[in-house]
């Protein structure tokens, strides 16, 4: 070893930043700052192509993820005992105008759709059996996640009474001739909780949910 | 919930937040590495989705997570096509910064952006790419060494050595040019540190050792 290496950090590094003087930092230009972060948080909550999934599958596992997630997303325990002779789900209008949704039950998410069009709200609904997903990108056009963030659909804590997954939709939130989407997930036994949901918006056509294997949403979610 | 267990969760938001935090340092960190602010836009949005696919490797216990972002572009300049390749679907998705001069035609309409050019070009020209990597992430974009070694995945010996070498030919290059130093100011200092450097060799191949 020669002397070089026996150097104190500190001495090195002052050397080498009088060798090489720091470059000035140049900004990102504030709009390539604002599109480049765009882009980067659609990508990141949206699924892959399902023939880049199923080829990845192979090479690394985690990739499997790239995806929905979080900002709109929650997880819950759910109670044990679910339904026991109540309706499957509740919908509630606020004064505010939002909609409380407790799930009771994971069937005819078609019919609260149907009910949520009544309300006035454009909204897409599917359930997730434990393990499936719905295969994805759903929609090629998402409006930004800037847009509706946590507001689109948030959990709602449940009253001790209650039995079910209470969530509010803000309808508000979804602007003229978008569509959100939203998914309620039952997750699988082993899982932390029991229920999870995830919501979005597009601007243009959405697909219909086609279950696939997998975790609802590979990306995660939060949790409480 | 912590930063760092966020982004293990998967919560997207946090790595809105990480962008907007540590972008710059990515976007001039990839400059100083490639020499082109067009290549270095593309590390940036790479770099994050490195570290979407990536996050489930995150330490739960740690503090800023900089260090691991500047690893990942670091990673990401130096094989930006392989980076490329495994975005490739994504990448096509984004609308193509406006041309941003490189060394090859920048206009340096300051002393300030003339030096940057000068210095990112010495070294580019003069380092090996591990050499360049250890000064930028040492000394221009000043991690610990210890940080450095983490974020390239190599031991801290080794971001030593590198940077060691690094000085060496960046020195050579100087005494070449006008801008050498004194050569008096350095030398006895050398012989000093050669004895306090021995003690924290000994201790820190001990800690080598258990890693």
């Amino acid at each position: 070893m020669n002397s070089a290496s026996f150097r104190p950090d500190s001495d090195e590094r002052a050397e080498l930043a009088w060798l090489s003087p720091t470059p000035v930092e140049r900004d990102l230009p504030s709009d390539r700052h604002r599109l480049l972060k765009e882009f980067v948080m659609s990508e990141i909550q949206q699924d892959p192509q399902p023939a880049k999934r199923a080829r990845l599958r192979l090479l690394r596992p985690a990739f499997l993820a790239p995806v929905a997630t979080a900002a709109a997303t929650l997880a819950v325990a759910l109670p044990a005992l679910l339904g026991g002779g109540t309706p499957a789900y509740a919908v509630s209008k606020n004064p505010n105008g939002t909609i409380n949704i407790e799930i009771r039950e994971f069937k005819d998410p078609k019919k609260l759709q149907a009910d949520l069009h009544d309300l006035g709200v454009n909204v897409i609904v599917d359930y997730l059996p434990p393990g499936k997903r719905c295969q994805g990108p759903r929609s090629t056009d998402l409006a930004p996640r800037e847009q509706y963030r946590r507001s689109l659909l948030q959990f709602v804590e449940n009253d001790r009474s209650s039995t079910g997954f209470s969530t509010r939709l803000d309808p508000s939130v979804i602007r003229t001739g978008q569509t959100a989407f939203i998914e309620y997930a039952k997750l699988e036994p082993n899982s932390v909780v029991d229920a999870a949901f995830n919501g979005w918006i597009a601007s243009g056509p959405v697909a219909p949910c086609k279950l696939i294997s997998g975790k609802p949403w590979p990306g995660g979610y939060p949790t409480r | 919930m912590s930063m760092r267990a966020r982004v293990r969760a998967g919560d997207a938001d946090v790595f809105g937040e990480l962008f907007d935090e540590h972008a710059r340092s990515i976007y001039n960190l990839a400059f100083r590495l490639t020499g082109n602010w067009s290549v270095a836009d593309d590390v940036v949005s790479l770099t994050f989705l490195e570290a979407w696919r990536l996050r489930d490797r995150v330490d739960i216990d740690g503090g800023s997570l900089r260090p691991w972002l500047l690893g990942i572009a670091t990673n990401v300049a130096r094989n930006t096509r392989r980076a490329t390749r495994r975005h490739e679907a994504a990448l096509a998705r984004l609308p193509p910064a406006e041309a941003v001069p490189d060394f090859a035609d920048e206009v340096v309409d300051s002393i300030d952006d003339g030096e940057q050019v000068v210095a990112v070009r010495e070294a580019l020209t003069a380092l090996r790419q591990p050499e360049l990597e250890v000064l930028a992430l040492c000394v221009w974009s000043g991690l610990p060494y210890a940080e450095a070694a983490r974020a390239l995945g190599v031991p801290v010996g080794t971001v030593r050595s590198r940077l060691s070498r690094a000085r060496k030919k960046l020195n050579k290059l100087v005494t070449d040019s006008r801008r050498r130093p004194p050569e008096k100011s350095r030398e006895p200092q050398a012989d000093r540190r050669q004895v306090e450097g021995d003690r924290e060799n000994a201790v820190r191949s001990v800690q080598e050792r258990t890693r």
